[in-house]
Order: structure tokens, then C-alpha cells, then sequence
């Protein structure tokens, strides 16, 4: 990995994991960049001294081997493993869609190969659309997801990880977008032929152009139907 | 002593010396897994009266008894098993590096994998 | 033992006699573990060249943006292929061979416990393997993932045969990793040099022994799920179909639970390879074997406890999660321990740089990177992120090259000269080595960076500009070096093989007891059994391979055609028998073709096949079974060195007995996925609690109880009787036994059947008929065991000394009897658990 460090001006993208648009995948791209720094030392250390143990002089023939296997292979991991595993179940923890007064609801339906989604206006009313999901910036949105046929996933890297859309079960995803703008996504999940062309968009408005968004959708035809194909 | 250098352990089949303290992990591991899929499935994790006030969830207080005990089993083990005995024979000494490693592994282990309970939420 | 000179060519060719495989078509009767295994490690080879193949077709397809190179369809059946050949037919089978070939010269020991078992299963291999690869020429290979997801994987969403092959080829296939694992699990307990301890044992052994019975494990899960979605999919009985109360994600835990263990059953041989390896060329024995077998132990526990790692998104409670990623961290001290107990043998050793050094330092970078990216996936958050994309393709990819393909090339150096007799020369060996470490580097270390940019897995194509397009390219340039590399490594092996110069004995100074024989081994390996006095036997006694090859040592002298090896207690490694093996057989290849007309009928939906098939297995087995044993009880007989043991047949702990509480282990571990898969329906699935429930009728369920109970009681006065000296009493006893066996078998069968039910409309009613089908086919094939047994006491083959067929049927009929207890208790408990 320590090749990669060169290519660290590569890593935007309209569906990079390390170019975070909302506070859930920031938190993962900080927790990325703190592993990858880790592993990387780790890395060196271990294959550095593999290849100091291959050269003809050298010392570390006295070794205490029980003491060394007691640091290496115990202590050393285990002090590294528990910060990890507490950083990461704290920061898995800050990315679930706990109860909230601000939190805006949202579902969305998958199917092979298309996305339903559907929206709330302010007076409850439900607005579908078709591979786009619109939500407001800067407020939680906990998007419901299921599934009509086979398993798919929905993954939009810039905002939040992935989570499955399982037939017979239901998944509350959290989303938060920090800006305005038009988000990638694509379905992690394999799920047939056309798998690859299952991509889709979160589309997030400024709070105060969310209403009317929502408003123009309602009135546009094309974003309402839906096509109907049977399983 | 009747047979000079057997140890209470000598008498357990070796099987048992080298896998019991993992055989302990996994009981735990599956029971806190199992606990906590029930909990979620019966409604376990609202917070639960008999908790005394510290807002603990059934589910959390089940949790927590069943990693409770497998870690008192765990840590009797290590005791037993640190028993003194011989270390003249390259066959005891092995068993008893094994049986002595093994509960302290398994005691870590056991240690180690029920720590999400206090960290992680239960049903979400 | 002197009734032959100590004259090694004579006692070579008498041996040579007795052993040998015959020439021409008695080849394909050949049950010799160098053999076998040879032909295990051969063939596994060339599935891997297939598998490196359809893996280059995926690097070609991928290799630009908007590629037209193949349509979907066909990609899909290519990256599923690639998946499924490297991990069932290359890398499984390729640790199979290894260990059956090297077991036995480790353990100083002539051939594995039950040479048949191994040679029926390679064909199983070969034949399963054969049908999948056929498949995909005639282009109906499956399409639906090496991971066979539903409902994708239903006949709803897959209705061609495509799936079908999958899941019919690999249960057949893995009849071979079951018997395999039964086969090395008892040779590495019961067949080793005299005085081998367990604490003596070479550390390979310990590594496959471990590898061996999370084997036992690990593959019953993945047969069962198998079995039912081939179920639901002919016969249209629902466990994973969410509209009528199966569950989608209960196939994810039946994989994950085999296909966690899976990655350290391959990793774990290997690891064995280094720690064998690595000590020879650092020049120092191998430093903490004490911390290593107790690292091997707690990795086969806790892999166990790692399958929801793959599970993480599909939404499931973070506790949960938690305690999985908790398991998935914690395995990585046991892999730390390892690699520093490598690190400190090189660094107290003197090491000799030779080429299998090479691949063992291109091991370290590569696996320790591949198990540091294994730490990130196991942190939740960070996995719900790049699951399911290509960063979890360079993982992957960098566990398994690194932990299996690595040390393998290591050791295919290593122990080139004992195969071929040949030494290896270094000029294509180097080159083949930079080219695969700097292509497996440039294809996976970037694909790091490309699951991060966001590429999911398993697509066929992507549009231009997200940042994927050189990425792609480059690693696509990096997977094409790397098959050259391979290619050159295949050519070197062939090179070598027919040019190489003569191997002295053990050129490579190494201490373990597979370097005490010529090279290469003669069939018998040893001329005469070399006793293990500490774990480095050859480094005690130097000369040890000439003292066995003059008869010195135990078993030194042939006789009466026989086959014979020495059987030790499991744990000191006291002499404890003489065990003489089976002759060459075309059983194992009658039984495998038998067995591949069963599949066949599945495949093809013509039953009758199956019915055939089926009938064949049953003759077959009885033959086979029948064929061993002795009508007498054969008296002790001096095996050398002053001992003089008994005959197997008539020792108390004879491996006959050990293998059938094996296969035990293994069904116990697929009942319990039973009864997990039930229980997690109940809790988990929608559409819980069932719409109505089976009635049992209270006096079938009574007769098939009194049946499961009567039969082992039936067996244990039997055995009593034979004790006491009468014959008689065991034949009727045991006709009674069939009976009660076949009595259960009806009631259990008839349990779920009786009312005539609906049994495709609800999951509830499909697993009970299932849980009532697994008990009736245990009663039935207990009746078929008594009645062999019966059989076998009227022929005078059965004595108290020589009661092998009565223990092991009485064995399985009482784990029928438990199993059929837990069946009866959970067919009642279990709805009340959906709605208490």
C-alpha cells in the first residue's frame, strides 16, 4: 500500500468513497485514512524486518523468542485491534439511523434493474420517482429499503456506505448530504443480467428549494411512472 | 503420590486439555449472538423496569449475564489448569503449556468479543 | 524379522512387489497415497489453469470503458466460473493432494488409514469437476456468483439448468473434502512413526490436523444449503423463497458458515508449507511450536466465529455486528503469532538465500498486506463502504495469493527433488517469481484504489470518466504479466522434471522424516518404519533413511503379501497395532461412477438415473465393505524392534472406528445447521408464524421412537453376546436391530407425510418434512448396516476381538437415535418460537 501514496490526488470522483459529501462517509474516510496510515507502518515494520533477517551480517541471533513472540504476535495486536475495534463501533455507531425530531423519511423500492423511490411533501403526500431520490441538505434522511424480486443494494458512496434491499425484509439506511448537488450511485448487490446498468442518483436540495422540488416533481409526468414489470 | 508427577490434569483425555477453553469461547460467542437475535425478535430492548433505574434493556442485562459466566468459567479454568505439575516431561510439559495457554486464550478471546455490549446499540 | 537379509535391493523390490500400483488400466485402480495424491495436486493444477483463464477473460473484458468484448450473460457465467474453479476445484482439492502426499512420509508412516476412501475421493473430484467444466462449454455454466445468492439463484429468477450444475457439481465434489477430511484427521491420529507424540509431531501435521476437522466442520453447512436450494428448486419446496416463509439471508449464514472457515481451511495448509519450509532455510529449528499449535487451535475455533463479516450490510442489529467484528479482529493475533514466530526463526537462524526463500519473502509482503486490509474490512463502518466492491477484490486476492499461492510455489521447489527426484536449477524460477509478484502486485494493489473510487464487484462494464479507466487498464496489464509468470513456472516444473539433475538424499538438509527415504519415494516409503525420537528426527539420527532402507527399524520385513503399517496410540505414539491396508482396487472407481449416475439423474430431472445410481452406491459399498477383514482371530505378530502387536482387526482402537466417529462429527455438524436453519426461520423470516401446523400423530411419532431406541439397544446385546463367546444370538439380535431400524424409518418418513400435506406452501412444512426425511434416511442406512452386520456374523467374520462392524453400526444407530430425539424436540418446540 505504501505505492498507493502517490495516487492520493486520484481520489475524487463522483463516486469516491474518499471524497465525502455528507458526515456518514466522512466519518468512514477519516477512519480509512487513520487505517491506511496504520497499516501501512505496520507493513514496513513486518517486511522490513524480514528482510533484515535475510542478510548475511547482521545481529539478532541472542533474541529472547518468547519475549519477542509475547510483543509481536499479543501485545503489539491487541493494543492496535482495541483501539480499532472501539473507534470503529463508536463511529458504526454515529452512522445508524437512530430516532430523531429532524429525521425526513424516505423508502425505496428495488427491482431488477430500477429503483422506485418515493419522497413526503410537507402535507404527507407521496411523490415516486425513478432511479433518483431527492432529499433536503443538511438533515438526516432514513430511507426504507426493500426489494421486489432479488436481493440489490443501494450504495451511494459520497453520503453514506451501503445497505441491502432484501425481499421480505426491511433496512433503514441513514443519508446526509452537507451540499446541494447531484450524487452517484450504483447497485452493489449482484443481481443479474443487467447488475452493471442498475445506477441511479440522489439528487440533494438546499432546505429552502426542497418544497418546491418536490412541488415540480409532483406536476412533471415523466417523473412519476413507474414501469410495471412482473417478476 | 501414588504415581510420582500426575497432575490433576494428566487425567483429562487431551482433547479436552488443548479445545476446552475454545470450546468455552464458541458457547459464548453463539449464546451472546443468540441472546441478542432472540431479545430483538421478542422485544427485549426497550429499557426494562427491572433494571434498577440504570436504564438497561433485558436484553443488555441477558447479554451481559451470559458473558458474566462464561468468563467466571473461563477464569476457574485458567486456575485449574495453572495447577502446579512437572515440567520435567516434554509429554506433561506440553499438555500443560496447552491446557495454560489455551484458558488464558480463550479467557482473552471470550474477553475480547463480548466487549460490543457495552458499545454498540442492540436492535438497530 | 530376519527372514530376509539386510540387503536393501531385495527387501526394495520385494515391497516394491507387494505395494506398487499395477501398470497399464490397474492404474485406475490405484489407492497408493503418492499416487493419489499426485494425481490430486496434478489435477487441481490444471483446474487452476482454468481458472487463471476465464480470470483473464475478465481482465481482457475489463480492461477499457464501455468494453463490448463479451455481453453480459456470458460475463456473468465467467467471473462465477473463475470463483468456483479456483476455490472448489484448485485450491481445496490442491491442499487435499499436498496433505495425502506428505502425511504419511512426515509421520513415517506408508500410506493414509484408508487408501480406498481417498481414491474414491478423487473421482468424486475429477468427475464433479469434470461435469462443471463441460457445462460451461456447452455454455450453460452458472451464472449467478461462485456465492449462489437467492433468490437470484431460485428457479424463479435462474430457471435454466445453469444453477443446477453448480449446486450438484459442488456437493459432489465435496463428498471428496469430507472423506478427505476424515481420511487425514484419522491417519495423523492413528498412523505414525513409533513414538511420534503428538508433541513431536512435525508442525505440518498439526496444521492439517487442525485443517482436517474444521473440514469436518465447515463443508456439512454449505452441503445443506446446497441439498435445499437444489430442493426448492426442483421439487419447489420453499427455505429461501420470502413469499411463502423462507428466507433469502438463511443461505447467506449456511455459505458464510462454510465459506468463512473455508479461507483458513486454505490458508492454514499453506501455512503449515512455510513452517516447514522456513526453518530448513533459515538454517534453525522452527522457534515457538508450543505458540504455533496453540494459535492453529484457536484460529480453527474462531473462524468459526467470523461468517457475519460477510453479512454486514444486509442489515442485521450492530451488537451483533459488533461481536463479528470482534471475532474477525481477534483472529488476527493467532496469524500475528505466526509471523512472528517465522520472523524470529530467520532472525536466530542463518539463512540460505534459495528460491523457495524467494516466494516465501514475496508470501510476507503479499499476505501481511492482504491480512492488514482484512483488519479494515472487519471494522464495520469502514466494510459498509467497500463491501462488495473491488477493494474487497484486492483483499481477497491478497489472502489468497499470498496465503496459499506463494507458499505453494515455495514448496513446489521445495519439494520438487522429492517428487521427481530432480533438482531444481533457479534461471526460469526467478523470472517466474518477479513476474507474478510485480503482476499480482500491480493488479491487486491498485483495485485498492479502485473499490474506494467506488467500482462495485461483478459488473461487466463502466462508463468512462469516474476515475476507474486507467486503473482498470493497468490492472489488467498487472493480471497478464502474472499468467505469464505462471506459465513459466508451469514450463520450469516441466523443465525440471525431465532435465533436472539428480537430487542427492534430503539435499536441502531438512529434518523431518520425508527426507529419509530415496528419492523419488518408493511406494511402501519406508523400508522399514524409522522411530521419531524428538521432532527433528533426522537431526538426531542423520542416517536414519539408510537404517530404514536395511530393515532396521520396526516392520522391516515382508510377508505374506501383506500391506502392512504401524498403528500408534493418538497421543504418546506407542506402538499400538499392525495395520494392513486394502490392495488396489476398481471399487473406489465403481463407487464414483455410481455415484456420478445419482448426480447425473438430479441433473438432468430422470430420476430413474438417480434410482439406478443409487442401487449401484448400495452394491457397491456392501462389496466394499465386505472385502475387508479377517473370518479368525489373527494372532499378535512381531513387527521388529522387539514388539509384537496385534493385527487391527482385532486392536480395540482401530482407525475403522475413528473414521466412523469422523463421519459422525461431519453429520452432527449438518444437523445442527438443520436445526439452526429452522430455528432462524422461526425468529427471522417473514411470514412467520405458519398459516397452519402439522399434525403429528402421537403414535407414529411413538413407534418411530421405539424403533431409533430398539435398534443401538439391540446392537449393545449383541456385542454382549459376542463377548460371551456365541454368534448366534449376534445374528438374530441384529436382524432385530434392522427391523426397529427400518420400523423408524417408515414412522419418520410417514411423520410429516401423513396427512398428505401441502408441502410447498410454507417453509415450517418443508424443513419439518425435511428434519423428518434426514432421521427415516439415518434409521434406514442403520437397518442396511445391521443387516450387513448380520450378514458379516453368520459368515464368521465377527468375533468379540474383531467386532468393528457391530461397534460402528451400533455408533450410528445411537447418533441416529440422539438426532432423531432432537428432530422430535424440535418439531415441537419450534413454531411455539415464532409467536410465544
Amino acid at each position: 500500500m505504501p505505492a498507493a501514496l502517490p495516487l492520493l490526488a486520484a481520489c475524487s470522483g463522483p463516486q469516491s468513497v474518499l471524497d465525502p459529501a455528507g458526515p456518514g462517509a466522512a466519518a468512514v474516510a477519516t477512519l480509512w485514512w487513520v487505517m491506511f496510515a496504520g497499516a501501512s507502518l505496520i507493513l514496513l515494520g513486518v517486511c522490513g524486518l524480514a528482510l533484515y533477517a535475510v542478510l548475511p551480517r547482521r545481529r539478532g541471533r541472542g533474541l529472547d523468542a518468547g519475549r519477542f513472540l509475547a510483543g509481536g504476535g499479543l501485545a503489539f495486536p491487541l493494543a492496535v485491534l482495541a483501539v480499532l475495534l472501539v473507534v470503529s463501533l463508536r463511529a458504526g455507531e454515529a452512522l445508524l439511523p437512530h430516532p430523531g425530531p429532524r429525521v425526513v423519511r424516505a423508502e425505496g423500492e428495488a427491482r431488477q434493474w430500477f429503483w422506485t423511490f418515493t419522497q413526503y411533501d410537507a402535507a404527507g403526500r407521496a411523490i415516486r420517482t425513478t432511479d433518483e431520490l431527492h432529499i433536503p441538505v443538511g438533515v438526516p434522511v432514513d430511507l426504507r429499503l426493500t426489494a421486489a424480486d432479488v436481493i440489490h443494494s443501494f450504495w451511494v458512496p459520497r453520503l453514506a456506505g451501503k445497505l441491502d434491499a432484501i425481499p421480505g425484509h426491511e433496512n433503514l439506511l441513514r443519508l446526509q448530504a452537507d451540499a446541494p448537488g447531484l450524487y452517484e450511485g450504483q447497485c452493489a448487490e449482484f443481481c443479474g443480467l443487467e447488475h452493471t446498468r442498475m445506477r441511479f442518483r440522489v439528487r440533494a436540495h438546499a432546505p429552502e428549494d426542497y418544497a418546491a422540488a418536490l412541488a415540480g416533481l409532483r406536476l412533471t409526468p415523466t417523473a412519476n411512472p413507474v414501469p410495471e414489470r412482473s417478476p | 503420590m501414588s504415581a510420582p508427577g500426575r497432575t490433576v490434569q494428566s487425567r483429562v483425555p487431551g482433547i479436552l486439555v488443548a479445545t476446552g477453553a475454545f470450546i468455552l469461547w464458541s458457547l459464548a460467542f453463539l449464546a451472546l449472538y443468540v441472546a441478542v437475535s432472540l431479545g430483538c425478535a421478542w422485544g427485549w430492548d426497550r429499557p426494562w423496569d427491572g433494571a434498577g433505574g440504570f436504564g438497561l434493556s433485558l436484553q443488555r442485562l441477558v447479554a451481559l449475564g451470559v458473558w458474566g459466566l462464561h468468563l467466571l468459567l473461563l477464569a476457574g479454568l485458567l486456575a485449574w489448569a495453572w495447577a502446579p505439575g512437572p515440567l520435567d516431561n516434554g509429554e506433561r510439559q506440553f499438555r500443560r503449556v496447552l491446557a495454560i495457554g489455551g484458558a488464558a486464550f480463550g479467557l482473552m478471546a471470550t474477553l475480547w468479543t463480548g466487549l460490543p455490549v457495552f458499545l454498540a446499540s442492540d436492535c438497530l | 524379522m530376519n527372514a530376509l537379509p539386510p540387503d536393501p535391493i531385495r527387501r526394495h523390490r520385494a515391497l516394491e512387489a507387494i505395494w506398487g500400483t499395477p501398470p497399464g488400466l490397474g492404474r485406475l485402480a490405484a489407492v497408493n497415497h503418492t499416487v493419489v495424491g499426485l494425481r490430486f495436486m496434478v489435477t487441481a493444477f490444471v483446474f487452476f489453469a482454468i481458472g487463471g483463464v476465464l480470470a483473464m477473460l475478465i481482465r481482457a473484458q475489463l480492461a477499457t470503458p464501455g468494453n463490448t468484448f463479451m455481453p453480459p450473460g456470458l460475463y456473468n457465467q465467467v467471473f462465477t466460473m473463475h470463483g468456483t474453479v479456483m476455490m472448489f476445484l484448485f485450491a481445496i482439492p490442491m491442499l487435499e493432494g499436498l496433505a495425502m502426499y506428505l502425511l504419511p512420509k512426515m509421520l513415517g508412516a506408508r500410506d493414509l488409514a484408508f487408501p480406498r476412501l481417498s481414491a474414491y475421493g478423487y473421482w468424486c473430484y475429477l468427475l464433479g469437476g469434470g461435469f462443471i467444466i463441460l457445462a460451461m462449454l456447452l455454455g450453460i455454466a452458472p451464472d449467478g456468483g461462485w456465492f449462489m445468492y437467492t433468490p437470484l439463484s431460485s428457479s424463479t429468477y435462474t430457471p435454466g439448468i445453469n444453477a443446477d450444475v453448480w449446486l450438484l457439481g459442488i456437493t459432489f465434489v465435496e463428498i471428496s473434502a469430507v472423506s478427505a477430511a476424515v481420511e487425514i484427521t484419522a491417519s495423523i491420529l492413528k498412523m505414525r512413526a513409533p513414538g511420534m507424540s503428538l508433541a513431536r509431531m512435525p508442525i505440518f501435521a498439526w496444521y492439517m490436523l487442525v485443517t482436517a476437522v474444521m473440514m469436518l466442520v465447515g463443508f456439512p453447512p454449505l452441503i445443506l444449503g446446497s441439498i435445499l436450494l437444489e430442493v426448492e428448486r426442483a421439487f419447489g419446496l420453499p427455505f429461501f423463497d420470502p413469499t411463502r416463509g423462507g428466507d433469502p439471508l438463511l443461505w447467506q449464514h449456511l455459505f458464510w458458515l462454510f465459506g468463512h472457515p473455508e479461507v483458513y481451511i486454505i490458508f492454514l495448509p499453506a501455512a503449515g508449507v512455510i513452517s516447514t519450509i522456513l526453518p530448513v532455510f533459515a538454517r534453525h529449528r522452527l522457534v515457538g511450536y508450543n505458540w504455533i499449535v496453540l494459535a492453529l487451535v484457536a484460529m480453527g475455533f474462531l473462524s468459526f466465529g467470523l461468517w457475519v463479516h460477510h453479512m454486514f450490510a444486509v442489515g442485521i442489529p450492530h451488537m451483533a455486528l459488533g461481536f463479528f467484528s470482534a471475532a474477525s479482529m481477534a483472529v488476527a493475533i493467532p496469524t500475528a503469532v505466526q509471523i512472528f514466530a517465522w520472523l524470529a526463526t530467520l532472525l536466530k537462524g542463518r539463512p540460505r538465500f534459495d528460491l523457495p526463500m524467494l516466494y516465501l519473502l514475496g508470501f510476507f509482503f503479499i499476505f501481511v498486506n492482504g491480512g492488514l486490509t482484512g483488519v479494515m474490512v472487519a471494522a464495520v463502518p469502514f466494510d459498509w463502504q467497500v463491501h462488495d466492491s473491488y477493494f474487497v477484490v484486492a483483499h481477497l486476492h491478497y489472502v489468497l495469493i499470498g496465503g496459499f499461492v506463494f507458499p505453494l510455489m515455495a514448496g513446489a521447489y521445495y519439494w520438487l527433488p522429492h517428487v521427481t527426484g530432480r533438482m531444481p536449477i533457479y534461471h526460469l524460477g526467478h523470472a517466474a517469481f518477479w513476474l507474478v509478484f510485480i503482476g499480482v502486485n500491480m493488479t491487486f494493489l491498485l483495485m485498492h484504489l479502485t473499490g474506494l473510487l467506488g467500482m462495485p464487484r461483478r459488473v461487466y462494464t463502466y462508463p468512462a470518466g469516474i476515475g476507474w479507466d486507467w486503473l482498470n487498464l493497468l490492472s489488467s496489464v498487472g493480471g497478464f504479466l502474472s499468467a505469464i509468470g505462471f506459465a513459466l513456472f508451469a514450463v520450469d516444473m516441466l523443465l525440471l522434471r525431465r532435465f533436472g539433475r539428480r537430487a542427492p538424499r534430503n539435499p536441502w538438509g531438512a529434518e523431518t522424516l520425508e527426507w529419509a527415504m530415496p528419492l523419488p519415494p518408493p511406494s511402501y516409503n519406508f523400508a522399514s518404519l524409522p522411530p521419531a525420537e524428538s521432532r527433528d528426527p533426522l537431526a538426531d539420527r542423520p542416517r536414519l533413511g539408510q537404517e530404514a532402507a536395511v530393515g532396521m527399524h520396526v516392520l522391516g520385513t515382508p510377508r505374506h503379501g501383506w500391506m502392512e503399517t504401524l498403528g500408534v496410540e493418538a497421543v504418546s505414539g506407542r506402538p499400538e497395532q499392525v495395520i494392513l491396508l486394502p490392495r488396489p482396487s476398481f471399487l473406489p472407481l465403481a463407487l464414483g461412477l455410481a455415484t456420478a449416475l445419482c448426480f447425473l439423474g438430479l441433473l438432468l430431472k430422470a430420476y430413474w438415473l438417480t434410482g439406478l445410481g443409487l442401487a449401484g452406491v448400495l452394491t457397491v459399498g456392501w462389496i466394499w465393505c465386505w472385502s475387508l477383514g479377517a473370518r479368525r482371530d489373527p494372532a499378535r505378530v512381531a513387527a521388529g524392534e522387539g514388539l509384537f502387536l496385534p493385527l487391527h482387526m482385532v486392536a480395540p482402537a482401530q482407525p475403522g472406528f475413528l473414521g466412523m466417529g469422523l463421519l459422525l462429527v461431519a453429520d452432527a455438524a449438518f444437523f445442527a445447521s438443520l436445526a439452526f436453519g429452522a430455528l432462524f426461520l422461526a425468529l427471522v423470516a417473514p411470514g412467520w408464524p405458519p398459516p397452519a401446523l402439522l399434525a403429528f400423530d402421537p403414535w407414529l411419532s411413538a413407534l418411530g421412537l421405539a424403533g431409533l431406541l430398539a435398534a443401538p439397544l439391540a446392537t449393545l446385546l449383541a456385542r454382549a453376546s459376542l463377548r460371551r463367546g456365541g454368534t448366534g444370538a449376534c445374528s438374530w439380535l441384529m436382524g432385530l436391530g434392522a427391523l426397529a431400524g427400518l420400523l423408524a424409518a417408515f414412522a419418520f418418513a410417514a411423520l410429516p407425510l401423513w396427512r398428505g400435506q401441502d408441502f410447498t406452501g410454507h417453509a415450517y412444512a418443508a424443513t419439518a418434512l425435511v428434519l423428518g426425511l434426514y432421521v427415516a434416511l439415518h434409521a434406514g442406512l442403520g437397518a442396511v448396516m445391521a443387516g450387513f452386520t448380520l450378514a458379516r456374523c453368520r459368515a464368521g467374520y465377527v468375533s468379540a476381538l474383531r467386532d468393528l462392524a457391530p461397534r460402528n453400526t451400533g455408533l450410528w444407530q445411537g447418533y441416529t437415535a440422539l438426532s432423531g430425539v432432537a428432530a422430535l424436540l424440535l418439531l415441537q418446540l419450534w413454531p411455539w418460537l415464532a409467536a410465544p
